[in-house]
């Protein structure tokens, strides 16, 4: 277990080292000025209209859930991006020869890596999340509902892109697992809103196809749950947001997530386990 | 593929693959918006009592839905609705008479849900009950008659041509169309703690009156008036008006393709909603005209 975390810190300082995190967060925070800027624009913009407070308050509410959809976009890409180089390019390069040596074994020297980034990702998420709703607190005075299963299902997610990244990075280059591990978020982005638009016209064989796609890549039906539990009831309801009750991942639909995450992660330490260095 | 195969291939399998592709949903049963009588035509909002069930329950179950059925003329209307309706003296033109449908639906009070409504609202839950957790609502709007003059917008069938071409034509004159609907007004059994009053009101601001107009509008008329109105969604002024010595509410609405005033008044059991796509002028007359020409 030590040599676990050692790897992990390892992973860590090596992300510090070329700035992963640092870019991320300086990214994120452009990202939240200009969340709060449209925010505050549309906060003036209602002062002047005859509104009840209480509509105002569901329609800025849909507002934060697009701004934390935007937080779970660019945690799940900046996942797949920081991390696609970590096991396939030290594969390629002959770096993995310098790590991957007694009496480190290479599920620790796997396991250690996920944890790594695993932990930057619970930081990223965690800080881009909360200020996101800081932001939304103190210029409209909302708050989503169940913030932190809200939040942890968007650490999931991110898991889940990571767990694909790294059993992409056992088989494939470094560009092959990054275009995979995108390719198949896409895939799951494409299906979750054909799912949503499809419900509202009822096209059920549409409706099919998203939960296919959910199949294939779970990543987006956690995103829509996390909308689910975070948004207001009647926001939800009344079709104020364009995450609206429509079609709703079950816990089903979460346990089959979990199921996914660890097979993926089995498969891609048994490869690594297995295949010549 | 042989997993595929064994799927589609041999039943047991088949059918426990079904059930497991449906449990990854969460299971939504109908909701109560199907082919409910609407007041309006276009710009119209949901009903109120859509909205309301909408903040008292998660879902709702429609356990009356009838269709609606066109009527040769007044008599047959009467026979239909079960009450003889009064049409405006003041339009000389043979209106097309509907009956419209009954419906209901009922629902379980979501405790949880509620409170937090009640709480966005600034309304606050401290007397809200526990014990309205799991309470049964039953909402039933009975038949009602709706009478159209003069040459109004048909619904339209949103098509993928349609919204990518738009309008085939400008938009005909629709200045003649008034639309008359009239009906007892909606029963609602609920238990007392509930307060369906305040609910209404919510369920207003949220169609887009101000807590000003919604507080006069419930002033103005009974809120189980008001259960099965959908009042438009854009409303551009608001006045209390007098109906033949009944009060009333006429709505002026700022829709560019919808209707441009909207009068709602109650008198003799009956709820009453007259909407025009010309001058807001014309309303009262026309109001005041049913009264004088009584049943016809």
């Amino acid at each position: 277990m030590r040599q676990i975390w050692i790897m992990a810190g390892v992973t860590v300082r090596e992300a510090s080292r070329r700035k992963i995190l640092w870019a991320a967060l300086v990214g994120s925070a452009v990202l939240l000025l200009v969340f709060a800027v449209s925010l505050r624009l549309q906060v003036v913009e209602f002062q002047s209209r005859p509104l009840s407070p209480f509509l105002r308050y569901q329609v800025e509410s849909g507002m934060l859930i697009v701004g934390l959809y935007t937080c779970d976009l660019v945690a799940v890409v900046l996942t797949i991006l920081a991390s696609m180089d970590t096991l396939a390019g030290e594969i390629g390069s002959g770096t993995i020869h310098a790590v991957a040596t007694k009496p480190l074994a290479r599920w620790q020297l796997f396991l250690g890596k996920f944890a790594g980034f695993g932990g930057m990702i619970v930081v990223y998420v965690a800080a881009s999340f909360w200020a996101t709703v800081a932001v939304a607190h103190a210029v409209a005075g909302v708050v989503p509902e169940h913030l932190l299963a809200g939040m942890l299902l968007i650490v999931f997610e991110c898991l889940v892109a990571l767990a694909v990244t790294f059993l992409g990075g056992t088989f494939l280059t470094t560009v092959a697992t990054g275009v995979m591990a995108l390719g198949l978020q896409g895939l799951a982005f494409m299906g979750g809103w054909l799912e949503q638009v499809s419900g509202f016209s009822q096209a059920q064989h549409i409706v099919t196809v998203g939960i296919v796609t959910s199949l294939l890549m779970p990543g987006e039906s956690l995103w829509r749950r996390a909308a689910y539990e975070m948004q207001t009831p009647l926001a939800a309801s009344l079709s104020f947001s364009p995450f609206a009750n429509v079609s709703i991942p079950s816990l089903v639909a979460l346990g089959y997530a979990a199921a996914y995450l660890l097979i993926v992660l089995a498969v891609g330490l048994r490869h690594f386990n297995r295949r010549d260095l | 593929m042989a997993a595929v195969a064994v799927i589609a291939f041999v039943p047991p399998a088949r059918g426990l693959w079904l059930r497991f592709f449906d449990s990854l949903r969460i299971a939504r049963p109908q909701r109560a918006s199907v082919n409910v009588p609407s007041f309006t035509g276009p710009g119209a909002n949901r009903q109120l009592e859509h909205i309301v069930g909408t903040m008292v329950a998660e879902t709702a179950t429609v356990t009356l839905d009838e269709p609606d059925q066109p009527a040769a003329g007044a008599a047959a209307a009467a026979r239909l609705a079960g009450f003889a309706p009064r049409l405006p003296a003041g339009r000389r033109d043979a209106p097309k008479l509907t009956v419209v449908g009954a419906h209901e639906v009922t629902m379980t009070v979501s405790f949880s849900q509620l409170s937090t409504i009640l709480a966005e609202a600034g309304v606050g839950s401290r007397g809200l009950p526990r014990s309205l957790d799991g309470a049964p609502v039953a909402i039933r709007t009975p038949r009602a008659v709706r009478a159209e003059y003069g040459s109004c917008p048909r619904p339209e069938t949103p098509t993928l041509q349609s919204q990518l071409q738009g309008r085939p034509s400008p938009p005909p004159d629709f200045g003649d169309c008034v639309v008359l609907t009239e009906g007892p007004p909606t029963a609602v059994q609920a238990p007392p703690a509930l307060d369906l009053r305040e609910l209404v009101g919510i369920a207003l601001e949220l169609a887009g009156m101000s807590p000003a107009q919604s507080r006069e509008f419930r002033g103005t008329l009974d809120w189980r008036a008001l259960f099965g109105l959908s009042v438009p969604r854009f409303i551009r002024s608001y006045r209390t008006v007098d109906v033949g010595g009944a009060p009333g509410a006429l709505l002026g609405t700022a829709f560019r393709r919808g209707p441009t005033w909207e009068l709602v008044w109650t008198g003799g059991g009956m709820v009453y909603a007259l909407v025009g796509y010309g001058s807001s002028s014309d309303a009262l007359p026309l109001a005041r005209s049913i009264g004088a020409g009584g049943a016809r």
